[in-house]
């Protein structure tokens, strides 16, 4: 209920071509409150944010070159609001740890294999 | 079925650090560096957890030995799908003379204590290499063992083990219970993520002392020196064509002098 105002509002302020903070100004009090906590997928970024950071801290080229660039791209879409966006975007980013995670157990499994086992022909 | 697997997890230095020789030639620097779960134990975790998920066994029981940080491994086999951990506290001398027969001691007894019905462990420890823990835990026990497996299945009450030996591939059939360890190819391990690791944090890790489980736990080596050797690792590759950069590696060869004729021999304690 909450996330159909809240596009109907974003909607209906693209097609009235009106900056969104006087429209803001014109709202009833909750849905200002609506546009402030801007998006219900606020805490799945946070989480995507949190499990990404987490992930990190193993990257070959290590962790503080891992948070500057995860933190750099998410700072790129800060301003996307469209939940359809953002959701792709979420998306985008579970891949990321789909194929880190892909990454670490294929560097461990070759390291291993070139430590304990004859090379094969 | 409603049996109960015990998974021993060692914490070792990480894979892919650096290790570098204490100037003094007593072992390896640990302070500081990066610990996690030995590789092959993660691929024993994995099966384990694998075993569950199919019915097989009804719990795993995730068991390590070592001081407090070693409660972090145990963590992350909780993470990893197992339903509760045992920490079998061992700390300073103790812990530095701690090997495989100590830990096979204490393995037995746990699994007595836990009536457990199978044992995975990883084939070996990337910091010792010793690959003798599986073997000395089910000869302690009187159990059938299946090491280097690349495929376990339950089969009634038996256990189908296919083994990676160097002539290939064995099929062995051995009785429950038994102690299984892991080879490389045995399964992929899942990683554990942060959601998985917070809900872990409600599962029970459960202390214990050796004492109290009437293990002995005084070591028969003693590591005379560590050093460090500056050469090509493992296998020499003398076939390598097309290969124009060789890996150098460096290893080392701890230096340890028995004391005792080797344990294996002796009548079980």
């Amino acid at each position: 209920m909450q996330r159909r105002n809240l596009a109907f509002i974003l909607e209906s302020i693209h097609t009235m071509a009106l900056p969104p903070h006087v429209l803001v100004y014109c709202l009833p009090q909750d849905k200002k409150r609506d546009i402030k906590m801007s998006n219900p997928l606020r805490g799945e970024v946070i989480r995507l944010y949190k499990n990404l950071l987490y992930l990190g801290r193993e990257y070959p080229k290590g962790t503080t070159y891992f948070r500057e660039r995860l933190k750099a791209a998410f700072m790129k879409n800060k301003d996307v609001t469209e939940p359809e966006k953002i959701q792709k975007l979420i998306d985008r980013g579970e891949f990321v740890i789909k194929e880190l995670e892909a990454l670490y157990f294929l560097r461990k499994y070759r390291a291993m294999k070139k430590r304990y086992y004859e090379p094969e022909h | 079925m409603s049996a109960r697997v015990l998974v021993g997890v060692k914490r070792v230095i990480d894979y892919a650090v650096k290790i570098r020789v204490k100037p003094d030639h007593t072992g390896v620097v640990t302070d500081g560096v990066k610990h996690s779960m030995n590789p092959f134990c993660e691929i024993a975790v994995e099966e384990a957890v694998k075993l569950k998920e199919k019915k097989f066994v009804k719990e795993v029981v995730a068991v390590s030995c070592g001081p407090q940080q070693v409660q972090e491994t145990i963590r992350t086999a909780l993470a990893m799908g197992a339903d509760r951990g045992i920490h079998v506290e061992v700390s300073g001398k103790d812990y530095e003379t701690l090997g495989p027969l100590q830990v096979s001691k204490i393995l037995a007894a746990l699994a007595k204590k836990e009536q457990a019905d199978l044992i995975i462990l990883g084939k070996q420890a990337i910091d010792d290499d010793c690959n003798q823990t599986g073997q000395m835990t089910a000869a302690l026990l009187d159990w059938p063992q299946g090491t280097f497996a690349s495929e376990v299945n339950i089969e009634a009450d038996m256990l189908k083990v296919v083994r990676e030996v160097d002539g290939g591939l064995e099929t062995i059939k051995i009785k429950l219970p038994a102690v299984v360890t892991a080879d490389l190819r045995l399964n992929t391990p899942r990683y554990a993520t942060l959601p998985n690791i917070m809900k872990a944090k409600k599962k029970k890790i459960a202390n214990v002392k050796p004492a109290d489980l009437g293990v002995d736990m005084s070591s028969r080596l003693e590591v005379l020196k560590n050093i460090e050797e500056a050469d090509a690792g493992g296998a020499v590759q003398t076939n390598t064509e097309g290969l124009s950069s060789l890996v150098m590696e460096q290893t080392l060869r701890p230096v340890k002098s028995g004391s005792a004729p080797s344990p294996i021999q002796t009548r079980p304690m």
